[in-house]
């Protein structure tokens, strides 16, 4: 049993390695704070380990780990519905950033934070993960035709907010998830 | 580089806290030494457990000794064997006249009938059975053992088993006998017909 165990952690120890960026990356976009991904990514680690019994196919880990991190995600936003929370430029750049990325970055922090959680969240698993359409459609349990539908609608706004919207300001008033329909861009 | 391409490449840009994999692992290893703890406490549990019940039934059962579960005596098997045989009749032993002659046994006056002759087992013990019947149809069963293959003699001489009425012999220093007869014979009776059979006390038996 404590051999089983140690591989155990073995395997765990190298899921770590391989997508803990990917996943803070997610909820980095889906939160727009720093410390609230963090504590995200790791409570998705911790729920996951006390769960992996329910790992099926280790092919599918990651999968597996984006699904504890959305429910951890939504959670989140149960927990903190009635907060709001600034973003600054500190929370996406880095010294490595040019002035133009730096610039863009902003920008798209700022359109991503005026579309609704569901637009969000597809633009995410399709652009910063690169699923396909019927990777997205098992994550997020709906047919492959809305995931196309439902990702169109997602590029139109965020495409009108980058090309419209005045993102002039340093800093925005961030509501980390907002209800479809609830923002005139979209 | 296409507006889609760009997207994809600017999702990738934010950083990611340099400590973030170390919290972790640290993490995992936290959860990983909480469940050995947590382990080996609950096979702790387990085995106090488990050694807390055996003391308890050991207490009980010093407590409380188990009620022997008697071993049935001689008289009671003989008894036993003769009710399982009262169906039986006949004669299993060849030429059990001449046996029973040999034996320096004497027949009861023509008022009895011999009605089984038999050897048995009783009890890991070699025996023979005899069945006589009365006039009136009364029977009453001797049971016959060496005394030489019995460990343990009974000391009792008379009493009661079932619905027979019993009486011990010993008419010769080789055998012991079991008479079994009903409440309506006499133990007077029984008591004079053993001595009649019997009554050549220099004979040796070779019943069994």
């Amino acid at each position: 049993m404590l051999h089983r165990l140690k591989q155990e952690q073995a395997s765990f120890a190298n899921w770590i390695e391989a997508h803990h960026d990917g996943l803070y990356r997610y909820a980095l976009w889906m939160t727009g704070n720093r410390e609230v991904a963090v504590d995200c990514v790791q409570e998705t680690y911790y729920q996951a380990w006390k769960g992996r019994a329910s790992l099926k196919d280790k092919d599918k880990v990651f999968s597996w780990l984006l699904t504890i991190l959305r429910r951890t995600v939504y959670r989140e936003y149960e927990q903190r519905a009635a907060n709001t929370q600034f973003i600054t430029d500190s929370a996406f750049l880095t010294e490595q950033h040019d002035e133009r990325d730096c610039s863009e970055l902003l920008d798209l922090c700022k359109a991503m934070s005026a579309l609704s959680t569901m637009h969000r969240d597809i633009l995410l698993l399709h652009s910063l993960y690169g699923m396909s359409y019927q990777e997205i459609s098992a994550i997020l349990q709906i047919p492959s035709g809305t995931v196309m539908s439902r990702l169109s609608r997602a590029r139109g706004a965020l495409e009108k907010i980058l090309n419209h919207e005045d993102l002039s300001d340093t800093t925005l008033q961030i509501i980390p998830f907002k209800k479809s329909g609830s923002y005139q861009h979209e | 580089m296409s507006e889609q391409k760009r997207l994809e490449d600017l999702f990738t840009q934010p950083s990611v806290p340099k400590d973030l994999q170390t919290r972790l692992l640290h993490n995992l290893e936290e959860q990983v030494a909480a469940e050995r703890a947590h382990g080996k406490l609950r096979h702790w549990r387990i085995g106090l457990a488990f050694s807390l019940a055996a003391n308890i039934l050991l207490a009980v059962l010093l407590a409380f000794p188990r009620a022997q579960t008697p071993v049935p005596s001689l008289l009671d098997m003989a008894h036993a064997h003769v009710q399982h045989e009262q169906e039986l009749s006949g004669h299993f032993v060849a030429n059990d006249s001449d046996w029973l002659a040999r034996q320096g046994i004497r027949l009861p006056a023509q008022s009895y009938n011999v009605a089984l002759t038999k050897k048995c087992l009783i009890g890991m013990h070699q025996a023979s059975h005899i069945r006589l019947s009365t006039a009136e149809h009364s029977t009453f069963d001797l049971i016959i053992f060496a005394k030489s293959s019995l460990q343990d003699l009974p000391q009792a001489v008379a009493g009661k088993l079932g619905v027979h009425r019993w009486l011990k012999f010993e008419p010769r220093s080789e055998i012991l006998i079991f008479a079994f007869f009903p409440p309506q014979i006499s133990d007077a009776d029984v008591q004079y017909l053993i001595h009649h059979m019997f009554q050549d006390a220099s004979a040796k038996s070779t019943l069994l």
